[in-house]
Formats: structure tokens, C-alpha cells, sequence
């Protein structure tokens, strides 16, 4: 029985492409006939974004970017499409434009309650999708406890910043890889895959990695 | 490392060693569409 394939994913919850390629991988490890262990690691974008951003998403990205309104828009309209081309109804006009590190340690929680991979697309739902708040504790709590997680236990971790450095220490080790934008992934500890690639590419590289660690395991 | 793009077409995946980076990690392909927070991608 061949062994497993790690692939290490850094992404952020306000990530538009992160979600995107998440379907898109979800959709090459399909097609790769072998086992595979995802883990998500943290990864801001907009550290500095205060919880509750005054305006919208074209707001945020235009003051951030100093990019016309309108080409924000066509930005956003673009992308929308090409979620939609992967299943995904993004709904710009309800989303909520916010600080994401309490979401990140709130992963951190799921990971070590054995849920990550739910929460994960818990969030990302919750965010591009359903318009609900990803930085407020209150609301975050609610959507751990659609996922099984203690509600009362999460907002004393989230509270009490239990998982901050593990989000902290992620970010670090991104800088450590080169990661300048995400998703980012790293299949096997030996390949990084940038950007929202085709499922193919996934495949591929996951095909080449699970030969060459059945080719290096030594022979019984 | 090669610096993130906003390029949406994935290509074939070529091996190209990377020799700055520790730990050391090889870049399969050129990048896909992505996000970032530096203000080289769109979004």
C-alpha cells in the first residue's frame, strides 16, 4: 500500500482565488489515484485591516490598491465568474470586509480538534457566499458550532488568543518559503504549486511526488 | 522564488529548481491566479 501525500496549503479566509483553488485542487486530488493529508497554515493578506471596515470590498481593494472604482469592479466581476465556472455563488454585495487573524486561530482550533479541513470551508463559505462577519468571535463561534466544535469552548480559545502564535508562527514559515501571494501549495514538503492552478497540474504533481517517494522507499 | 502574477492559465509543469529559499522547495509551473497583499496582484 503506497503512503500518503502531505500537502501543505497557506491561504487566507478573504482570499477570493483561495477558495477557487481550493475546488480546483480538491477537484486534481480526484483525480490522483493515492491518498492524500491536506493541512491549511495561515496566511494574511490585509493584517492590518481593522474588523469592522467602513465600506465595502470595491471600497477596500480601491483605497488598498489606489486602483479606479471601476477597475476594482471588473476585477471583482472576473473572478466571481471564474468561482462560479468551479461551483462557487460569490456574492461581493453582502460581504464583509475584515481583519482575519481571529479566523486563522479559530483553524488553528478546528486543526487541533481534528475539524480544520470543515472549518476551513465553513469560513470560506461564510465569507464569500453567505455575507456572514469572519472576525468577530461571536460569529465565528456560531459557525464552529454548525461544524460539531464546542461553541462555549471556542470563544474562551479565541478569547484567550490560544492559537495566535501557531498563526504567527505559519506566516513565518511562508516568509521562509518565498510565499508572496496564495494560495500556495507545498505537495510533499518538495514542490510548491502557486496560484489557483488546473486540477491537471494538482494531479500531476501529486502523481510525481508519490512516485518518487515509492521509487526512494527501499526495497523489503 | 518567483514573484506571484495574476495570470489565471495553468501550464505544463516544468521543474525549475530553487536554490534562494530555506527550506528549499521546487516551483512546479508558473503561477496561477492568486492573492496577495503586497499590491502585485489585483486582488
Amino acid at each position: 500500500m503506497s503512503e500518503s501525500i502531505k500537502v501543505d496549503i497557506w491561504s487566507d479566509v478573504q482570499c477570493p482565488w483561495c477558495y477557487i483553488g481550493k475546488r480546483k485542487f480538491e477537484a486534481g486530488a480526484a483525480l490522483f489515484d493515492g491518498e492524500v493529508e491536506v493541512e491549511y497554515h495561515s496566511f494574511e493578506l490585509a493584517p492590518d485591516t481593522p474588523v469592522d471596515f467602513d465600506g465595502s470590498p470595491v471600497d477596500y481593494l480601491s483605497q488598498r490598491k489606489g486602483l479606479p472604482v471601476n477597475q476594482v469592479e471588473e476585477m471583482l466581476e472576473r473572478v466571481t465568474g471564474i468561482a462560479e465556472s468551479v461551483g462557487l455563488h460569490y456574492d461581493y454585495d453582502s460581504v464583509h470586509q475584515t481583519n482575519t487573524v481571529i479566523s486563522h486561530e479559530l483553524l488553528h482550533y478546528a486543526k487541533a480538534h481534528g475539524r480544520q479541513l470543515d472549518m476551513k470551508e465553513r469560513l470560506l463559505k461564510a465569507y464569500f457566499v453567505d455575507g456572514l462577519h469572519v472576525g468577530r468571535i461571536d460569529d465565528l463561534a456560531d459557525l464552529a458550532a454548525e461544524i460539531g466544535l464546542d461553541r462555549a469552548d471556542v470563544v474562551r480559545s479565541l478569547t484567550a488568543h490560544e492559537f495566535l502564535a501557531d498563526v504567527k508562527a505559519d506566516v513565518a514559515q511562508a516568509n521562509e518559503y518565498g510565499i508572496q501571494g496564495v494560495p500556495f501549495f507545498v505537495i510533499d514538503g518538495k514542490y510548491g504549486i502557486s496560484g489557483a492552478q488546473d486540477p491537471d497540474t494538482f494531479a500531476q504533481a501529486l502523481r510525481q511526488a508519490a512516485t518518487e517517494k515509492s521509487t526512494a522507499a527501499p526495497a523489503r | 522564488m518567483t514573484e506571484q502574477s495574476i495570470a489565471t492559465t495553468a501550464t505544463t509543469p516544468v521543474v525549475t529548481p530553487d536554490a534562494t529559499s530555506v527550506p528549499t522547495i521546487e516551483l512546479l509551473g508558473e503561477a496561477g491566479g492568486g492573492c496577495c497583499g503586497g499590491g502585485s496582484c489585483g486582488i
